[in-house]
């Protein structure tokens, strides 16, 4: 059992890593493929794709055209016999919440492919590889080129203001090292101020948080409240408190799904940080 | 007193103050005056939710245990845990969770899980030790699954249900939220003190039951005052910390094996004992792990090896 487990393993490992290989194996005729990522759906249409995907997740809401495509479920919990009855070429897929679906689909003889970017550069390698699988290789260049010119033409900050990002407040959970967001904020000239720990989505003690001292705080969740965050006790004298820098309602997509808008969340986070460099 | 006794009194006592002093101690950056601030700030709050969560839990529990006259019982095992979970969860989930709501719908959730148990378990036997059991699991099974269900359909994260099943002393608080806490430990402070003031009561009741009603004790006013009072005590503090297991369940017999059964004894113990472990078992999981654990994780993975030497010896 154990045996046969590795084996797998080792055969995903191998549909994952090679792009080329895959390409080979997917036969001529049109690709059919199924996306359980919201990001590599955002991929897809970016790069006109989109009449090739049949199936998307609850989840998958952006462009708005993608909440027209069939559902296979949620992202969490994607319905399995829908995904092999919809007869893909390939499934879009990531880790870790699709792991046990990703070991059956392989049963069923289907190709996946395992989104997971760690950074806006994976992005853009998973933008061309997605081209790749979807023979939409020139739209991809031309995608990553354009996407590449936005970021260069940010300016380059020698100040960098500290970040707290809040994803949860009870319990108190922010962003770390790993997490798409991380680069997102290197990106946009400033410092998460959780980077040093090795966790995506660390549980924090709000001792730190001040101890640290954010020049900036950035609130993406359901409960957050600026009024609240600046009357919590021994909050008072942080520096983004003292200068007002809390923002809220931003689109969360934007730093937390690693697609094709993440150039967008960079420059609005740029601004964010760097008001005086945008006037 | 015996001087075994006094000895005993003082060990636990000393636990307290050496667990509070290293919890003082403990945090980002360590301890030095320069930060002296941030301590009082930060860590006297959390020294304080973690000695009235402790010691609430363990009275509580041990009084319960004295009550039903069976070692099982906790706020845990009856589901007066998970019921103040619930009203917590539904409190949060309505955007009242930083209102007096908070801690008034914790503890309705908690005297309604109870209120339950009781109606399960009275049968025509009365209440028995396997029917309450049977009764505090399945309620507390039903409303664990009721605070999934209400985060989840709320679209809120499943690590803040677990937080909330599993407790935490990480409070952030406002200066409105320190007082309701504060108000909300002085009642449940109140009602720990209600069930040390009975404890003549609980010692009777806890020899039989038969015994008590010829004593002239109310047996069913009281037994209904005590999961009042306690399981209204629970949800007090739950509302702020999450459920937090096993504390409830070891503390008062680790207590009962120090000071023997009478509850003048074993209740301030309990309270003193709970607070200390508590706070220490805190400190552990602030230490362990980089960016911390859900409390019941260290309490549980202590708690459950104890839980089984009760079984195979005491039960």
């Amino acid at each position: 059992m154990r045996y046969s487990g590795c084996a797998l393993w080792l055969i995903m490992l191998m549909v994952v890593n090679c792009g080329v290989h895959k390409e080979r194996q997917i036969p001529e005729k049109r690709v059919k493929c199924v996306s359980l990522v919201p990001s590599v759906t955002e991929i897809i249409f970016a790069i006109g794709a989109e009449d090739m995907l049949v199936g998307t997740t609850n989840q998958c809401d952006f462009p708005p055209a993608a909440k027209e495509k069939t559902k296979v479920g949620d992202f969490q919990s994607p319905d399995i016999e829908r995904i092999v009855s919809l007869k893909p070429d390939v499934v879009f897929a990531t880790q870790p919440i699709h792991q046990r679906l990703i070991e059956r689909l392989a049963e069923f003889k289907v190709q996946v492919y395992v989104s997971n970017p760690a950074d806006v550069e994976g992005v853009f390698a998973e933008i061309e590889s997605v081209g790749v699988i979807l023979r939409r290789t020139k739209e991809a260049e031309k995608l990553v080129a354009a996407l590449r010119r936005r970021l260069d033409s940010l300016p380059t900050f020698s100040y960098k203001p500290k970040v707290y990002v809040e994803i949860s407040m009870a319990p108190l959970m922010s962003v770390g090292q790993g997490v798409f967001i991380n680069d997102i904020i290197s990106r946009a000239g400033g410092q998460n101020i959780f980077q040093h720990l090795n966790i995506p989505y660390p549980v924090v003690d709000p001792e730190a948080v001040v101890q640290e001292n954010p020049d900036v705080i950035l609130l993406l969740h359901p409960l957050a409240n600026k009024d609240e965050l600046k009357k919590r006790v021994g909050w008072s004298n942080i520096n983004a408190v003292l200068s007002g820098r809390i923002y809220t309602g931003l689109d969360e997509d934007l730093f937390f799904r690693p697609g094709p808008r993440v150039v967008d969340g960079v420059i609005l986070l740029a601004r964010i940080l760097h008001p005086e460099r945008f006037r | 007193m015996s001087s075994k006794r006094r000895l005993s009194w003082a060990v636990i006592v000393l636990l307290l103050i050496f667990s509070g002093v290293l919890s003082i101690l403990t945090g980002p950056g360590g301890f030095s005056y320069r930060i002296l601030n941030q301590v009082l700030l930060f860590r006297l709050p959390r020294v304080l939710v973690g000695v009235v969560a402790g010691g609430v839990l363990a009275v509580v529990g041990g009084a319960f245990q004295g009550l039903l006259r069976n070692p099982l019982v906790d706020p845990w095992t009856l589901g007066v845990a998970s019921g103040a979970a619930l009203g917590a969860a539904f409190a949060i989930v309505t955007g009242t969770g930083s209102s007096v709501l908070l801690p008034v719908f914790a503890f309705s959730g908690a005297v309604l899980a109870i209120a339950l148990v009781y109606v399960l378990a009275r049968g025509r036997g009365g209440l028995t030790v396997i029917r309450l059991v049977l009764a505090g699991v399945i309620v507390s099974f039903f409303f664990s699954s009721l605070v999934m269900l209400v985060m989840v359909i709320s679209h809120r994260s499943l690590g803040e249900a677990v937080y909330l099943m599993m407790g935490s002393l990480t409070v952030v608080f406002t200066r409105k939220s320190l007082g309701l806490f504060v108000i909300s430990a002085i009642l449940a402070l109140a009602g720990c003190g209600w069930l040390m003031v009975h404890n003549r009561e609980l010692d009777v009741i806890s020899l039989s039951e038969e015994t008590a009603l010829s004593l002239g004790v109310d047996v069913q006013r009281l037994t209904r005052m005590v999961f009042l009072v306690g399981s209204v005590a629970v949800g007090l503090i739950i509302a702020w910390t999450g459920a937090i297991s096993f504390v409830g369940l070891v503390v008062p017999h680790l207590v009962r094996m120090l000071f023997g059964p009478k509850h003048s004894q074993v209740l301030p113990g309990s309270f003193l004992l709970g607070a200390g472990v508590l706070l220490f078992a805190d400190v552990l999981v602030r230490t362990l792990t980089p960016t911390g654990l859900p409390l019941s994780v260290v309490t549980a993975l202590v708690g459950v090896p104890f839980f089984i030497y009760l079984l195979r010896t005491r039960v």
